[in-house]
């Protein structure tokens, strides 16, 4: 007996595939403004920290525990996105005006070089690196266009603000090429755009 | 007036899945074949053989990259020998992986490296993307009537090398439910006793089956869920699919003329040479 589609749906026996397996998380948010820190806790009569609270500490909430280190990776990585930024600033007025947009690529592809190549974690963590080979997936060799723009912004503008590059992360952006249309395995099999389609008709005299 | 609702679900085999992600031609003649169907589904098992052929592949070329650091090198040796996945294998490196390399660059030992780098991580990339596409966004539906325990499992890595699928035990990782399903079915899949079978692969279902009936406390593996695959495939969306397609027409003209379907067969008339 074939089910019908109201039937299917009710059924234990068939999942209907949801658009992704991982759900959205709130990115790590890092603030700039200038921070109060409050002083040491005293040990009579003060609240727990949140950072050490066992619950609360576990999770993060509250106050981030970071080195100096890591501040000056994530300061790099925010100088490499804002570069990237304003070259998308640049290559969208050329989209507009011109068929130009040559330099502010090459200067994209060279600041996700830069991003490549930047230390960011833990030792021997990739997750930047895959970040950016997914990242480059989608840039090189093709036509740009406003939608690429639109998601190489939301991308960078994501990663930007990520306290921890992850697995996630990369989930995340391969969500956002869905949301933008591009295809999540582009290789060579994607369409570069600067493919011209013939056809070749055999003549009969 | 008022279109009719179009309810026919078609059942994708694992060729078709996999033929989707190898050449955008096959894919958007695949896509244009899906567009006369209500909707698609695939299934538990077809994601196995998902994650045993296509993904596999990419394992062991990520692993063979890990191992020797340089991307010629890898891909020689992955190439340069008759090995009955070395179509899928070049399929790989010429669509996934070939974005990276330019064939008209100079090669030197430091390029070369970071070839090998970078591809390691795109294919990294690629696992588990290809994995949630399969399971989360290629059909409709995932039909589950065998519900395979290791299909539900994502690639898993370890340090630098992929695990490979284990072995299923059950009580230990085992909550599929493949020998009920086959006990079932079982005067369908004797059914396939004499049909051509060229590969024998009803061959292989049908000593699974019997080795299922033979023996009460079997405890069958993905091998042997892999050995009857179509089948296994054709049987678990048997309630759902009025089609099926596969680019696989001689068994699957049989299972689909047992189970019911409308046979969809796929094929690509226009990459045949002379």
């Amino acid at each position: 007996m074939k089910m019908s589609r109201t039937q299917i749906d009710d059924s234990s026996e068939l999942v209907a595939n949801s658009a992704s397996s991982t759900e959205y998380q709130e990115p790590y948010i890092i603030d700039d403004s200038p921070k109060q820190h409050s002083s040491a806790p005293s040990s009579v009569g003060s609240p727990m920290l949140p950072s050490q609270d066992p619950i609360l500490g576990r999770l993060g909430g509250g106050y981030r525990h970071t080195t100096p280190q890591k501040d000056e990776q994530t300061r790099v990585l925010r100088l490499v996105c804002d570069d990237i930024l304003n070259e998308l600033d640049e290559l969208e007025e050329c989209l507009v005006d011109s068929d130009d947009f040559a330099g502010p690529a090459a200067e994209i592809l060279s600041c996700l070089e830069q991003l490549y190549d930047l230390p960011f974690g833990t030792p021997g963590d990739e997750s930047l690196k895959r970040v950016v080979v997914a990242l480059k997936g989608q840039v090189v060799n093709v036509d740009w266009d406003s939608n690429l723009c639109g998601f190489l912004r939301e991308a960078i503008g994501r990663v930007r603000v990520r306290w921890v590059i992850d697995e996630d992360t990369i989930d995340e952006l391969h969500d956002l090429m869905d949301k933008f249309g591009l295809d999540t395995l582009r290789g060579t099999i994607g369409d570069s755009g600067f493919l011209k389609r013939y056809r070749i008709v055999e003549i009969t005299d | 007036m008022k279109r009719e609702a179009n309810t026919t679900t078609v059942l994708l085999d694992t060729s078709v899945q996999i033929d989707r992600r190898k050449m955008r031609s096959r894919s958007d003649r695949i896509d244009e074949a899906l567009g006369k169907f209500g909707r698609s589904i695939a299934t538990t098992v077809g994601l196995l053989e998902f994650k045993a052929t296509f993904i596999r592949q990419l394992v062991i070329i990520h692993d063979q990259l890990r191992l020797k650091r340089r991307f010629t090198a890898a891909r020689d040796a992955l190439l340069e020998k008759q090995h009955r996945q070395s179509q899928l294998r070049a399929h790989i490196f010429n669509n996934l992986l070939a974005v990276s390399a330019s064939s008209f660059e100079e090669m030197t030992p430091e390029r070369d490296q970071r070839l090998a780098e970078e591809s390691c991580l795109r294919i990294e990339n690629h696992i588990r993307e290809a994995y949630r596409w399969f399971r989360f966004k290629s059909t409709d539906a995932m039909a589950s009537a065998v519900n395979c325990t290791r299909a539900a499992e994502y690639p898993e890595k370890k340090r630098v090398r992929y695990l490979r699928i284990p072995r299923c035990k059950r009580g230990e990782n085992k909550y599929c439910r493949v020998e009920e399903v086959i006990r079932t079915n079982l005067a369908l899949l004797r059914a396939l006793k004499g049909s051509d079978d060229p590969k024998r692969e009803f061959e292989r279902a049908l000593s699974v089956a019997d080795r299922v009936v033979s023996d009460e406390g079997i405890d069958l593996s993905h091998q042997d869920c892999r050995s009857a695959g179509d089948c296994l495939i054709a049987l678990e969306a048997r309630e759902d699919a009025t089609h099926a397609m596969s680019t696989n027409a001689t068994e699957w003209r049989v299972l689909s003329e047992l189970c019911g379907y409308e046979f969809v067969h796929i094929s690509y008339p226009e990459e045949r040479t002379r």
